[in-house]
Parts: C-alpha cells; sequence; structure tokens
C-alpha cells in the first residue's frame, strides 16, 4: 500500500539556524505516529513544511502519493491540518468556521460525522458562537474539528491534547483510534503528553535538534506497555541522556 | 476548488463583517456611545476647520500644483507604501494564517491580493477626492488646483498601487512576506544606559525597541514626501534642512507615544498579578516617554531654530511639547487596561483645550492642571 506520507532527505534552515536536517519518514492508512522530542527540536517546523506552510530548503514531502512541490492542491486536498488555535477568526463562530472549511473542501455540507464529534467533545453549545468568547479548551476543539472535516487520509495534529478537558481528550482519542484502526487515515501526532499517547500509537519517532534519531515501533511500545515500571516518557528521557 | 475561485477569505471577511454588526446591535448603548464620540470628534474638527484663518490649505495645494513631479511623486509614494503594506499583511494571513494548510489554489491569493490592491487605490483616491474637495469647498482660488491635483492623482495612485502589488507578490513568491516586522527588530543604533539602570528597566527597554521595530518597519517614513508641499521653490538649505528634522522629529514622537502606549497597557495586564506599586509603575513606564520628549522638544526647537522662528515661538514649542506628553501619559496610565478609549479619550479632550482656546486663550491653561491631576488620580485606582 502506498505511504500516506512519504518524507525524503527534508531540511529545513531558518537562515543560518538549520531546523530540521535530512528527515525521512514514512507512514501508512492504520498507523498511529507520535512524534516526540525536546523543545525546540523542529517538530513545528516539520508538521509546518509538511502544511505546506513553510517550503522546506530541501528534501521532498508527498502525501498521498502526490508530492506537494508538483501539485500543492491535490496534495493538501489528502491533509487534514489541525488549526492553531490563536489563528482562528475571532468574529465568526464555529458553526461558520466548519461551513467555511467544508466548502473549502469540497464536502459541500458540513458532513454529519463531525456534528457528532462536536457533540461528544461537548462543542455543540459553542457552535454558533463567536470565537472570541471561547476557552482555550474550546479553540482547540474547534481546530481538531477543522482538521478533520472530509477525513482526509493523512491527519497532523499539534499537540492536540493541550487545554482539552478530560472527556474530550477521551473522546477525541476514540475517534482518532477508529479511524486509524479502520485503516481510513494515518495519524502524525506532535506531542509532549507521553504517558497518554503510549497508550495508543503504534509509532513513535523521537526528533532532537531536528534530526530523527530513535523509533519505537508497535512492538517496543507493547514491551514498554507491558511493564508498569516503564514509559514511553522514561525511554524518551534515557534516550536524550545518551547523547553526548 | 477551481483555480479561478475567489478566496475564501473573502467570505471570510463578510461573515466578520455581518457578525460584528451584529454583535454592535447587541450592545447597543456602548456601540452608539462610541460611535458617538468618534462623530462628536469629527464634527468638532469640522468645526474648528471652519474657524482657520485665511485659504492656507488652498495656497499648500496651489503650490503642489505648481511642482507637478512632486505631486506625482508624493501621490504614488503614498499609494506604494500604504498598497504594500496591505497586501504583504494578506499575503502573511493566507499564508501563515488559518488558510495556510487549506487546500486553495496559489493563483487564488495572487487574485486575492490584485482585488485587494485594486480596492485600496479605488478608496484612497475616493478619501483624496473628497477631502480635495472638503478643502475646495473652503478654498478661495480652489479652480487654479482642484483639477489639475485630482488628474495627477488618478495618474499616481494607480501607478503606486500596480508598483506595490508588482513589489508584494515578488517577495511574496520568495516566501518572504514576514521579512519587515522580523527585521525591523534589532538593537537601536545609539545604546543609552541611562535606560538601562533602576528597577523595572525592561520596560523602557521594551518601549525603545518597540518604536525601533515600528520606525525602521517604515509605516511612516512616507509621510516626509508631504514635506516637500511646504517648501515653495528657492527655499534656502537651513530652512528646508530644518522643516526636514521638524517632520522627522515629529513623526518618530508620534511613533515612539504610541509604541510606548501600547507597551504601558501589556505590561499592565503582566503586571496584574504581581505586587508592584503604582507609583512604581509609573516610574517604569514613564523613563522612555520622558527621553523621547525631551528629544523631541530639543531636536524640535532646533529646527525651529534653524527656520528663523520667532525667539518666543521655541521655547513655546518645547512647552507644548512637553506638556501634550504628559497628558497623554496620564491618560495613558488612567487606561491601561483599555488603550484604544484612551486614545479616544485624549483625541476628544485635545479638541476640548482647542474649543476652550477660542473662547478664552487662558482657559486650557487654568484646565490643564486640574484635568492632569484628575487623570492621574483615577489612574492610581484603574
Amino acid at each position: 500500500m502506498e505511504p500516506v506520507l512519504q518524507i525524503e532527505a527534508l531540511s529545513h534552515s531558518y537562515g543560518e539556524r538549520r531546523a530540521l536536517s535530512d528527515v525521512n519518514l514514512s507512514l501508512r492508512r492504520g498507523e498511529f505516529m507520535a512524534l516526540i522530542g525536546p523543545n525546540g527540536s523542529g517538530k513545528t517546523t516539520l508538521m509546518r513544511c509538511l502544511a505546506g506552510v513553510l517550503k522546506p530548503s530541501a528534501g521532498r514531502i508527498a502525501i498521498d502519493g502526490i508530492a506537494l512541490a508538483d501539485d500543492m492542491l491535490a496534495a493538501k486536498q489528502r491533509l487534514g491540518y489541525a488549526v492553531d488555535p490563536v489563528l482562528l477568526p475571532d468574529a465568526l463562530t464555529g458553526d461558520q468556521c466548519l461551513k467555511l472549511f467544508a466548502e473549502v473542501r469540497g464536502t459541500g455540507a458540513v458532513p454529519k460525522d463531525m456534528f457528532e464529534l462536536a457533540e461528544a467533545l461537548a462543542f455543540a453549545p459553542w457552535l454558533h458562537e463567536p470565537v472570541e468568547r471561547y476557552s482555550l479548551g474550546t479553540r482547540q476543539k474547534l481546530g481538531i474539528l477543522l482538521g478533520l472535516i472530509g477525513t482526509p487520509p493523512l491527519l497532523v495534529l499539534d499537540e492536540p491534547m493541550n487545554g482539552l478537558d478530560p472527556v474530550s481528550a477521551y473522546e477525541l482519542k476514540q475517534y482518532l483510534v477508529g479511524l486509524v484502526r479502520q485503516g481510513r487515515v494515518g495519524v502524525l501526532l506532535a506531542t509532549h503528553a507521553l504517558e497518554v499517547a503510549e497508550r495508543f500509537i503504534t509509532r513513535a519517532e523521537l526528533l532532537v535538534e531536528g534530526r530523527l534519531t530513535r523509533e519505537w515501533n508497535s512492538e517496543q511500545l507493547a514491551v514498554i506497555r507491558a511493564d508498569p515500571s516503564h514509559s514511553l516518557e522514561q525511554a524518551m528521557v534515557e534516550e536524550l541522556r545518551r547523547k553526548p | 476548488m477551481p483555480a479561478t475561485t475567489l478566496h475564501p477569505w473573502f467570505t471570510e471577511q463578510a461573515l466578520s463583517a455581518r457578525n460584528r454588526i451584529r454583535f454592535a446591535r447587541q450592545r447597543l448603548p456602548e456601540t452608539l456611545a462610541l460611535t458617538g464620540a468618534w462623530v462628536l470628534i469629527a464634527g468638532l474638527f469640522g468645526y474648528l476647520w471652519t474657524y482657520l484663518d485665511g485659504d492656507w490649505p488652498g495656497l499648500l495645494l496651489q503650490n503642489l500644483k505648481r511642482q507637478p513631479a512632486l505631486a506625482l511623486l508624493l501621490f504614488t509614494s503614498t499609494a506604494f507604501v500604504l498598497t504594500r503594506y496591505f497586501v504583504l499583511w494578506l499575503c502573511r494571513e493566507l499564508r501563515y494564517g488559518w488558510w495556510g494548510p487549506t487546500p486553495v489554489a496559489e493563483r487564488s491569493r495572487t487574485v486575492a491580493a490584485r482585488w485587494l490592491a485594486l480596492a485600496l487605490a479605488l478608496g484612497l483616491w475616493l478619501a483624496l477626492a473628497l477631502l480635495l474637495s472638503g478643502i475646495a469647498w473652503q478654498a478661495i482660488y480652489w479652480r487654479r488646483w482642484y483639477v489639475p491635483l485630482l488628474e495627477l492623482s488618478a495618474l499616481g495612485i494607480p501607478l503606486g498601487a500596480a508598483l506595490a502589488l508588482w513589489s508584494a507578490l515578488r517577495r511574496a513568491a520568495r516566501g518572504d512576506e514576514a521579512r519587515t516586522r522580523s527585521h525591523a527588530h534589532g538593537k537601536p543604533l545609539i545604546p543609552i544606559h541611562l535606560l538601562e539602570r533602576g528597577a523595572l528597566a525592561e520596560v523602557a527597554t521594551w518601549q525603545r525597541l518597540e518604536t525601533v521595530a515600528h520606525w525602521r518597519a517604515g509605516g511612516a517614513a512616507w509621510a516626509l514626501a508631504f514635506v516637500g508641499v511646504l517648501m515653495p521653490a528657492g527655499t534656502a538649505w537651513t530652512s528646508m534642512a530644518g522643516l526636514i528634522l521638524l517632520a522627522v522629529t515629529l513623526i518618530w514622537f508620534a511613533i515612539a507615544l504610541k509604541a510606548s502606549t501600547f507597551v504601558l497597557a501589556a505590561f499592565a495586564e503582566i503586571a496584574a498579578p504581581l505586587p508592584i506599586r503604582f507609583a512604581q509603575f509609573v516610574r517604569a513606564t514613564a523613563r522612555f516617554p520622558l527621553l523621547a520628549t525631551l528629544w523631541a522638544a530639543g531636536s524640535g526647537a532646533l529646527a525651529l531654530w534653524a527656520q528663523g522662528a520667532p525667539a518666543g515661538f521655541v521655547p513655546g514649542y518645547a512647552g507644548g511639547v512637553a506638556a501634550l506628553a504628559l497628558y497623554q501619559f496620564a491618560i495613558a496610565q488612567r487606561y491601561r487596561h483599555a488603550p484604544g478609549r484612551g486614545w479616544l479619550r485624549f483625541a476628544f479632550e485635545l479638541l476640548v483645550a482647542i474649543g476652550a482656546g477660542m473662547i478664552h486663550p487662558a482657559l486650557p491653561f487654568a484646565l490643564y492642571p486640574l484635568m492632569l491631576a484628575r487623570h492621574f488620580w483615577r489612574a492610581r485606582s484603574a
């Protein structure tokens, strides 16, 4: 099966500062991958390159077999990217935001499953309120819903659990795990909430100073989960301490 | 989505405008009060305009019409700076904002930028036509300049907007839209150690850096072009240098006050949960505006002297600048949690002072210390 995300020799620099160096990564449908790493390791830069917001200095990104550099529009049609809560327009209501994105994604009306998810996330009462009245958690829910509209095959979420209450976080995980298990999507999740992530991800990649330095596959994660004295967080810290 | 479709940003703006009107209607008393205040200020300006002696705006425009190349440069550069600023802002919004990762064709962004440039050029020309018509209504020899200046602006504004669009799109194509602001930051040219000493010295440094960023972003440099209007042919070089220095001083001073007030309000938010006394807060936020006022007073006085202004006028100017800055500072302190309302209040009270001066010249001087004390008093508990 064609990988839903294929990154080859990706590098990016901000002026003289190199943020990403020779990153190679592949993700398939049915995979739930966590991108982990310390602050400033390049996670957000990588996400922004995937979203076509940043043009990488070198390398190639293909989403569902379509290279971003060749056909950005078609590639982005296959990408669901959760909107950063601070970027949401204050004067629009949640409902208006969803309708606008549904139109852009070509789904016509907002898909029914989005309203079901909004209900599960306790976002439904906020649908007709302007974004400026939302709390951080409510903004986060809307950002996630916007990224999931039309269920594109690649979902990219940057710290989606930030500010979510436990019930909403649980519902979101269930929803994403459901999509992954059905083999409809591949999920790339950048997160620091390792104790939460390790329970449902199928793979973890450690990004340090712009380089992917370590991978944990599903078998290794299962071993970590089976041992109550061990955790992914601990494994990551050990890995980071091992660095010279 | 087809490549030629209008960017959904336009739909977003239309929806936002509709929602804002709806929210404003829901808060009718507040909306009416705010709109009424601005209408009142505009009305007072209009009223004072009719009291101006002679036909000096008309004479200035007549002088401008005599130098068509300068007039064309003025209209072109104004349109260029304004359009380039907003087109780059739009490009940043569409690339790095919430639309960035969405599947919208690159061409839609370009089309959106073109529409914006067209709307700006049209809006600028209409605003200018309205302003010129307003001046012509009061002027005596309006026939000498009105139509030629309208014609020159009709040529210069689209030219400036087109050049700005080309330049902004070129920069956006390089993914370099955000450069203006980020490059504007940096170290000021001259270190001022006086600002770096004492408690909460970082606030003064922050105010200075914010001023430097605004100044280097070039947001006001274009206004210097207007200085050319004031210079008849054959002006002595000392007078010309004085006029340029005065213009630079006043533009920089306005930027410094605006940036200082912005930082004051931002620092008030940060300091809210901290155990900082009001006097400490005032001292921390006053140092840079005080220095800016001293510079504006000194440099402006030098400029006036170079222009051969009467001896009594120079200290009068310096005192006026200091009094105005102190008054604005008092209002900024009082409205530190609502800076927008502070500026509204400042504009309103400035007009009231001018109006009071028309009733009796001593009246503003009598009211000044009372109002100043009142603002500082209210600021303590704000």
